[in-house]
Order: structure tokens, then C-alpha cells, then sequence
């Protein structure tokens, strides 16, 4: 039996979705979240036995006449695919808005359940709904729900109707309304006489003073920026510290013991890769999740409670100034915590070029992978590192503006769309769901780390374990590796950005497979098995020794922070934007551009860096001048030429016309 | 090589052979990358959610 959740955007279908089959799908306090649909098996405790109720979560839609992909998702999967029963979730807290949809589903001759869900929060607000006047009036079951809560949710009561109607069926239904104008007044008349409104006073809610300030065209800006510096304080400061230090030892151990198991007498080559390639260099990455573990739980804090809406609302003007869709501001969000379904989300844009652009642009936000640089550079380069981060993260924010004020004028395409957000009550964040996603990004990365970065890490100590003759390189000449010879031609064109090192050049390659790489590598190649270690290492103190160890000024380091932030994503992302752009050119384009902005900013912050601490330029200078002068002309070049084009052909359209 | 050299080769070679065996059988599921059970895999519809 196939059961449909057909719902307004943001009335928790998605939440009801993994409350019903235990899955956890990715939910947020704002509509758009779920962009496909979602299937899975409702659990056992709800499902009479031997039942297998197969639960489809569609994404939000306001009716099934479709404007948005995702709307159409929806109407497709309920025209086409006929579920057995519809579960139509209705917002307690804005019935007459979720009817319309209520009225079209009834029309499709499908048995339908209405589950009124937030009842509770809708009863806070002072409104009462009479429920059974509203099954009659739409002749089909209302159940009540709320399905945030664990128990007394209303969910077994609603799976009880939902049998009930399948097996009873739906009586055949004619149209009972010509025309929208119609539907309109058949649902303002259901409204009037089920639900019972509290009038809210002329002075302003709570909520509406809240949003004064924190949606402020201009306050929320610096808000914002106090939010995330405190965010990146508890997580790479603070909290995420504390808890690293204590998971490291952990590892330290882990490192130790199968050191003394090995003992003196295995092959010093054989040990070495199961220390320090495979244990030591997986150990490095995995003594960030702890930071990375704190930040998303914050993260996922800010946005249960509804704050991240708001801050869409307040980035909204600028990215419709520079000709992206308002609706870009989700996939950058979302992009925070991994840049593929940010780049996935990129479908619901309608607009083709503000599309590919937004999957161009994405990865500029530093993802989860990426987070994991940012603590290793910050912490060992920079005392007081939140604002690393901190500054990271807007760097990211800045560069899709100025991305996409350039792709505009190279496309010459300047069409503008608009995004109507609804903005979700503020509300006290589930710890518990905060909890649950915080963990299932923990269990990826450390998937992650035990898969692909193992077998990196196994292949990069290989490769400067032997030279080309396979021999075992002296440790006097680590230079002679078959690692250092491929990375030594790359690390030429690195000079002038401060970082011109083999071991930089092969970490940067190895951050295209997986951006968490980077770490791995230079664990590895620079033979650092904890980055953490405060007795030897004093990372918190200020990282003087592993600095030393890695050998490069902190105006380098923060070079390399942003040429591996700022340079094309990891593969798996540069595949996901390859079938959302659905144009090579495009592809090849996005990858060249990203690699020209990475490069230009880590030789800006370089040099003007070196320029500002020591006096005078950095190394390679002249060089990568020209390097530099090559990428900008050639931006300004395609700019010109887009320029153009848009010229001609709004004189055109002034011909026609 | 001794006893130990082997057995020490054995279990790396196992570590390798389970890792790269994980990456296979995720990239036949459809992941974009190992670890992540949501975005673009054939068992959630490619919901561009990615929770995990």
C-alpha cells in the first residue's frame, strides 16, 4: 500500500515522514528543504503486521497547478503514480492558506486524510479549530497531530484512518468548484465557520519585534557575523576543543598500542604505512570531527529555531541585485554542510543561468570537508582562530556575490525572477533532532576517513616511501619520492603564493578527491600524526612547533587556506554540478573560473600579506603578477563580450518592438 | 620478509581491500561519496538532502 505526504511547503511533511518510518531525512524550519521525493516503509509499531505501508514524502506544494520543479514533482507523482491514500498535511496555524491544495486533492478521486499538524502550536497562538466540522464539511478524516512530539503525537491515531480510507475508499467526487475565485470562497466560508481565530492586537508580537532587528536590511548583517563568530568560538575555541582533546588522546592510544604490538622487529617500511600512513594519517582527519561535530550541532540550533530563514530574507536583496534567483540563498545554506545537495537543491531554480550559476558558486561556501583545513590552519597559525573561520565563511558569502555579478555580465543574460519566503515562527530548537543530524554527519565523515581517505593516505605514503626504481628514499632525501617528483612541477606554479612546497602541491591534488585530504596529506607527508597534542605540539598556544614543522609564514598559510577553499570543489561535487548544469561548456567553464578566483586571491592575500608584515613583496612575485594579470584580463575580456551581446540584443528587442 | 612482515602485510592488505570494497559498493548504490546514504542514491530517490 503506497500512502502520499501532500503538503504546504514548511508544514512537516518531512518531519512526519521520519517519524512514521524512523528515517532521518534532512528537515529545517523554512520551506523548499525537500526538493525530490522520499520513500520508505512506515515502522512496525504503526503498521498492523504483515502490512507493508509504503510512505512517499513529496516535496512542498501549494497547489497542483505546478509553477515551481519541485511543485511539479509533487503533481506528477500524485497524477501519475496513484497513491492508495493521500495523507494531506494542513498547518493548524494557517488552515486558509493549506486548503487550496486540500480542495484539488479531494477533486483527484484518491482517498484522502487530512492530519492537522502543529495543533499545538496553533492552540498557543489562542486559536481553536472544530475539527469535526471540518471533516464534514470536506467529508474525509481529520486527525489532529503533532509530529515533533515522540509520543501523543496523534501519528497511530492518523495510520488508523489512513487503513480505514483505503479500505473504504473515497465516495466519487465531481469538481465542486469551476475556478480558483470559487475554491477561495468555499474554503474563506469552511474557515469561517471551523476555526475560531484569536485577533491579534495592533501591537506587534514578539516575533515581529524580534524580526525588526534580526531580519534588519542592515542590522542583520552584523548580527549574522556575531552569530557565526560565536558559532565558530564554541566550536574551533571553546567546546570543540575541549572534546578534540579528549577524542585525540583516543587515537594517540589506539597509535600506540599497535606501535608496541609491532614492536622492533617488523620491516621498518611495513610499519611505517600502518603507523604513519594509514593510522596516523586517518587519525589526523579524524581528530577534527570533534569541531566539526560542535559547529553543525550549532548549525542545525539556529536553523530548528528559525533564524536561518531570517537570514536568508536578510541576504535576499543582494543576491537579486547581482541577478541570482532569491532562491539561490538555499542551496548556499545547505551547501554549508556538504556543497552536493547544495548543488542538488539548485533544480527548484527555474531560471537555466541563474541555475547554473548558483551550482558554480556553492562550493564557495566552506563545507563540511573544508572545515576541517580551516581548524588545522587556524589552529596552528592563528591564537585567536574563530575569526578564521569567521572570515572564512563571509569570504565565501562575498565571492558568490561578486561570482555572480561577473557570470552575469559574462552571460550578458541580466533576466531578474523573484522568490516570495514564507518565514517559520520562531521556536525553541530540538536538541534531540539537532542530536540526530549532528550524528549521521559524524557518521559519514568518519565513513569517509575509513574508506576513501585511508586508501589516500595508504597510496600518498607509498608513493614517498620509493623512488622511481622502488627503492626505500633516505630520509635525508625525502625530494628523490616518486610523490615529490610528480608534485615538485605543480609546486613551482604555488611561489608566488607562498606555499611553493612539493608536500603543499601534493595535498592540494589529493583535496580534489576529498577536500578532508589536505589534512590527511600533510599529516602524512610532514610526518605529523596529531595535530592536537598540547604538550608537543601546543596547538592552542599558538602552534609554533607544528608551524615550524610545516615550514611556511602564517601569511602563506592563510594563502593555502584559501587556495584550497576557494579552488574547484572535491570530485564527488564537481560531478554533482556537472548533472545539475547539464552543458560541458558550462562545466569546463565553472572549473576554470574557480580555479582563476582560488588562485588569484591566495597570490592577493599573499603578497599584499607579505607586503603588510614585512615590508616588502613575497617571492615569485613578477610571475605570478603575470599569472594573475592572464586570469583578470581574461575575465574582463568575457565580460566586455557579454556586455555586448546583452547590448545587441536589447536594441534588437527595441527594433521589434 | 618474516612471519611477522607477512602477517603485518596481511592485515594492511585487508584494511586497503575492506576500504576500497566500501568505495565500490557505495559508488554502485548510486553515492556521490563514501559515507553519504542521501544525495543521489538510488535508495532516496536522489532527494538532494543530505542529513548524513
Amino acid at each position: 500500500m503506497k500512502i502520499a505526504l501532500a503538503g504546504n511547503p514548511n508544514c512537516g511533511k518531512t518531519t512526519m515522514f521520519n517519524a512514521l518510518t524512523g528515517r532521518n531525512e534532512r528537515v529545517g524550519n523554512w520551506s523548499g528543504v525537500t526538493v525530490d521525493k522520499k520513500e520508505a516503509s512506515i515502522k512496525h509499531s504503526f503498521a498492523p503486521e504483515g502490512e507493508n505501508l509504503i510512505l512517499v514524502d513529496l516535496p512542498g506544494a501549494y497547489s497542483l497547478s505546478t509553477y515551481s520543479t519541485e511543485e511539479s514533482i509533487a503533481k506528477d507523482f500524485i497524477l501519475q503514480e496513484k497513491p492508495d491514500v493521500i495523507i494531506n498535511i494542513v498547518d493548524a496555524t494557517n488552515l486558509n492558506r493549506s486548503l487550496f491544495l486540500t480542495t484539488q486533492l479531494l477533486e483527484l478521486n484518491i482517498p484522502v486524510v487530512v492530519a492537522l499538524n502543529k495543533i499545538d502550536l496553533a492552540e498557543k497562538k489562542g486559536n481553536r479549530i472544530d475539527v469535526t466540522a471540518l471533516s464534514e464539511a470536506l467529508k474525509v478524516p481529520v486527525v489532529c497531530t503533532v509530529s515533533t512530539r515522540s509520543s501523543d503525537n496523534g501519528l497511530p491515531e492518523l495510520i488508523k484512518a489512513v487503513l480505514a480510507a483505503e479500505e473504504f475508499g473515497q465516495e466519487e467526487r465531481v469538481p465542486f468548484v469551476r475556478n480558483d475565485r470559487q475554491r477561495y470562497a468555499f474554503i474563506n466560508e469552511l474557515v469561517r465557520d471551523a476555526e475560531r481565530k484569536k485577533l491579534s492586537s495592533e501591537q506587534q508580537t514578539l516575533q515581529d519585534k524580534v524580526d525588526r532587528i534580526v531580519a534588519h536590511k542592515w542590522l542583520g548583517i552584523p548580527i549574522f557575523a556575531a552569530v557565526i563568530y560565536l558559532v565558530f568560538s564554541i566550536s574551533q575555541a571553546w567546546l570543540g576543543l575541549f572534546l578534540a582533546d579528549f577524542f585525540v588522546g583516543w587515537i594517540d592510544k589506539s597509535y600506540e598500542a599497535v606501535a608496541s604490538l609491532l614492536g622492533e622487529d617488523v620491516n621498518p617500511v611495513l610499519a611505517a604505512l600502518l603507523l604513519d600512513g594509514i593510522i596516523g594519517g586517518v587519525g589526523a582527519v579524524i581528530g577534527f570531527l570533534p569541531l566539526i561535530m560542535v559547529l553543525f550541532f550549532c548549525l542545525a540550533l539556529l536553523e530548528d529555531c528559525g533564524y536561518m530563514a531570517r537570514v536568508a530574507v536578510v541576504m535576499d536583496r543582494f543576491f537579486k541585485k547581482v541577478g541570482l534567483s532569491g532562491k539561490s540563498i538555499i542551496p548556499v545554506i545547505i551547501g554549508t554542510g556538504c556543497a552536493i545537495p547544495g548543488i542538488m537543491s539548485t533544480r527548484t531554480i527555474k531560471n537555466i543561468r541563474q541555475r547554473r550559476t548558483t551550482a558554480m558558486l556553492t562550493p564557495y561556501m566552506p563545507c563540511g570537508a573544508k572545515l576541517s583545513i580551516i581548524a588545522l590552519f587556524a589552529g596552528v597559525f592563528f591564537a585567536d582562530n574563530a575569526w578564521v573561520g569567521t572570515s572564512m565563511y563571509f569570504l565565501g558569502i562575498i565571492l558568490v556575490f561578486v561570482g555572480a555579478l561577473i557570470i552575469r555580465k559574462i552571460t550578458g543574460d541580466y533576466s531578474k525572477s523573484y522568490f516570495i519566503m514564507e518565514l517559520p515562527e520562531y521556536r525553541i530548537p530540538s536538541v534531540k533532532r539537532a542530536v540526530i543530524s549532528v550524528f549521521g554527519r559524524a557518521k559519514a565523515f568518519i565513513i569517509k576517513a575509513g574508506t576513501i581517505i585511508l586508501v589516500c593516505n595508504a597510496v600518498v605514503h607509498l608513493l614517498q616511501t620509493f623512488d622511481w626504481k622502488l627503492q626505500v628514499v633516505a630520509e635525508s632525501a625525502p625530494e628523490t619520492s616518486i610523490l615529490a617528483s610528480i608534485a615538485m612541477p605543480l609546486a613551482v606554479l604555488f611561489v608566488p603564493l607562498g606555499f611553493g612546497m612539493w608536500q603543499f602541491a601534493a595535498a592540494a591534488v589529493t583535496g580534489f578527491i576529498a577536500k578532508e585530504n589536505v589534512v590527511g596529506t600533510l599529516a602524512v607527508t610532514f610526518a605529523i600524526t596529531n595535530f592536537f597534542d598540547m604538550e608537543e605540539l601546543a596547538l592552542v598556544e599558538g602552534g609554533a612547533e607544528v608551524g615550524t614543522i610545516l615550514g611556511i609564514s602564517s601569511v602563506a598559510a592563510l594563502a593555502y587556506l584559501v587556495f584550497n577553499l576557494f579552488t574547484p570543489p572535491c570530485f564527488a561535487a564537481i560531478g554533482a554540478m556537472n548533472s545539475e548544469m547539464e552543458s560541458r561548456k558550462w562545466l569546463v567553464g565553472a572549473i576554470a573560473f574557480q580555479l582563476g578566483v582560488g588562485y588569484t586571491l591566495a597570490f592577493l592575500v599573499y603578497q599584499f600579506g607579505t607586503l603588510f608584515t614585512t615590508g616588502s613583496v613575497g617571492e615569485g612575485f613578477g610571475a605570478g603578477l603575470l599569472i594573475v594579470s592572464a586570469i583578470v584580463a581574461t575575465f574582463v575580456i568575457l565580460m566586455r563580450r557579454g556586455v555586448r551581446k546583452h547590448q545587441i540584443r536589447t536594441s534588437v528587442q527595441a527594433v521589434k518592438s | 620478509m618474516s612471519g611477522i612482515d607477512w602477517l603485518v602485510l596481511g592485515v594492511i592488505a585487508v584494511i586497503i581491500f575492506i576500504a576500497v570494497r566500501k568505495i565500490v559498493k557505495d559508488r554502485k548504490n548510486g553515492a556521490k561519496c563514501p559515507g553519504c546514504n542521501c544525495s543521489g542514491c538510488k535508495h532516496s530517490a536522489s532527494s538532494g538532502n543530505c542529513a548524513d
